[in-house]
């Protein structure tokens, strides 16, 4: 724990109710007088709980408390404290509830501007959630998929052999209704190609595209962070090459940052505190933007 | 935590599930900066049945069965008994920094979730129940505050534990990349290794060193132990161990649960608990 963190004294868990569902979430007060921007942290989708690998935000949100913002972090329904069953993670279908949640618990608690910081699966669940939430100011999206599923922009034969691996076939009965979801979406892709234009990229999703042209059109400050050999990338990189992905980039509000090597999942130290790094001075930027502008 | 009681209505920290009846509540117990995150789960009809502790399993296999430890806690509240789960202090959401960890430190929170939570409650027969790791707490818990002990694939030791973890590592570096030095080498030469992501310091390795094995821990008064294999059966090692503690009186029963053992698989699923949860709770209704 470095010195300028604050500790759990300051520190109030919360049930929230979400849905059919209730979730835990963690609240970090700040230490002095609270900034009016509050921090919401989304963890990644392999059953992570809100704490994260090595406990990476709950250090995150006490160095945050420590600048003067309050944080909360949230278990995912069926994952960590929260009620609900055990999910199977799918992009286009986010935690909707929990993210709204959350959100409104940082405004009754005062903060009127709100900065969405989600790893992975969290990333995506931020952009799709809050891209039109008026109180958003800020995103991070750290090693956050692109496409909606892996090789979505592979080929219909790909698929195919795909969907008859072994491992495929092995998890059939409990991801049936994603692969559904899947197969109905490349026929649909295949048989009527206009439909759900991703601007002429061939490897970012037209959900990413619509929800961060939003983003784009609102002019809110956006950090994208990704590992050079994380399996997300390179569909990243092609994506941003595109003209679609160019015209997003040359907004100006996008900011990327690439750590050489591994980021996806956190599965190092130097990854967790790559990413703590950048989150933390990102944050810390925007509140003092946000005190030049008050 | 009066000091923050101020900031939020305190009864958000409380949720009732109507369904079965039983409060459950999220507290820092502890002295002030080194506060131990607690969940108590107490059944509002009747008597407690019991009190459980339930000790919880460290690094990258905490998050497989996180989910099982959650669903046991529900259950047992629902079967009469008042639950309380925790996280040591420098690991999930408790004080404290990762670093300095030691056994003696996870069973002196395991001994203040007891006193601040449990003791008020009732004079009332207790339960050790330890996860994987957390075998080596709740054992020691149980030789301290007495009780029966019921051990979901546990590990021996703090140091087999430890080398276990280690060998995950290295096994995890063919698919992802984890740091390249071998977790002794970093122990030696930093004072703590990385291991899948987690941070194991030379103090907790220290200190793995001298504690004692479960074996000596829970053999030390007559009590009922229940041992949940996950997958694989017992090896002759474990079988020789719980002939032993029958040889000393002790009433253990073992159950093999089929399960992929899988515990330290970087994003394998959390284990199904469904099964290890109902032996369980069977075995202690019988109790």
């Amino acid at each position: 724990m470095s010195p300028a963190m604050v500790t759990a004294a300051r520190e109030d868990p919360v049930w929230i109710d979400s849905g059919d569902e209730t979730i835990f979430a963690m609240v970090t007060h700040p230490r002095g007088t609270p900034s009016e921007t509050g921090v919401v942290l989304l963890p990644g989708g392999s059953w992570m709980p809100s704490t994260m690998r090595n406990r990476m935000y709950v250090d995150l949100a006490r160095r945050i408390a420590a600048a003067g913002v309050t944080t909360v972090r949230i278990d995912y329904q069926g994952v960590g404290e929260s009620t609900g069953e055990t999910p199977f993670f799918d992009l286009t279908r986010p935690p909707s509830t929990d993210v709204a949640g959350a959100t409104k618990l940082l405004q009754e608690l005062g903060c009127r501007r709100i900065i969405a910081v989600g790893s992975c699966f969290g990333g995506r669940a931020a952009l799709s959630v809050l891209s039109d939430h008026p109180s958003l100011v800020g995103l991070v999206m750290s090693a956050s998929p692109v496409e909606d599923y892996p090789g979505e922009s592979q080929s219909l034969g790909w698929h195919a052999r795909k969907a008859l691996s072994r491992e495929t076939l092995r998890n059939l009965k409990d991801r049936y209704p994603k692969y559904v979801r899947i197969i109905r979406k490349k026929v649909a892709r295949w048989l009527f190609p206009g439909r759900g234009s991703n601007g002429g990229s061939s490897t970012l999703s037209p959900d990413y595209v619509a929800y961060l042209q939003r983003i784009v059109d609102r002019g809110i400050p956006t950090l994208i962070l990704h590992g050079s050999r994380d399996r997300h990338f390179l569909p990243f990189q092609r994506g941003i090459e595109s003209p679609v992905g160019a015209k997003l980039m040359k907004s100006g509000v996008i900011q990327v940052e690439v750590r050489d090597g591994e980021l996806h999942g956190e599965l190092t130290i130097e990854a967790q505190r790559f990413a703590s790094d950048r989150i933390e001075r990102f944050v810390v930027d925007l509140i003092g933007d946000a005190m030049d502008l008050t | 935590m009066s000091s923050t009681s101020s900031r939020l209505r305190s009864d958000r920290s409380t949720r009732l599930d109507r369904n079965t009846g039983v409060e459950e509540r999220v507290r820092f117990v502890g002295p002030g900066g080194q506060y131990v995150f607690a969940v108590s789960y107490t059944p509002l009809a009747g008597e407690s049945r019991g009190g459980v502790i339930v000790s919880p399993s460290l690094l990258a296999d905490r998050v497989r069965t996180y989910r099982a430890e959650v669903e046991l806690a529900r259950r047992l509240a629902a079967d009469g008994f008042s639950v309380v789960r925790y996280d040591y202090r420098g690991f999930g959401h408790s004080d404290g920094v990762t670093g300095e960890a030691t056994i003696e430190s996870m069973v002196a929170d395991l001994e203040s979730v007891h006193r601040e939570i449990l003791s008020p409650i009732a004079d009332m027969p207790l339960v050790q129940v330890g996860v994987r790791f957390g075998s080596v707490i709740a054992a020691a818990g149980a030789e301290k505050l007495g009780g029966d002990v019921v051990l979901w694939d546990p590990a021996l030791n703090a140091r087999s534990y430890l080398r276990e973890s280690f060998r995950a590592h290295m096994i995890g570096r063919i698919n992802h990349e984890t740091s390249a030095e071998t977790p002794l080498r970093q122990l030696e030469e930093k004072g703590e290794a990385d291991v899948l992501g987690y941070t194991v310091s030379q103090q907790l390795v220290s200190s793995a060193s001298s504690a004692p094995d479960v074996s000596t821990s829970v053999s030390s008064e007559p009590r009922r132990v229940l041992w949940v294999s996950f997958g694989d059966p017992l090896r002759q090692k474990e079988i020789d161990l719980v002939e032993g503690w029958r040889a000393n009186g002790l009433d253990v029963e073992t159950e093999v649960v089929d399960l992929d053992d899988l515990t330290w698989y970087i994003g394998a699923r959390p284990i199904v608990g469904d099964e290890v949860v109902t032996r369980t709770a069977r075995w202690l209704e019988g109790s």
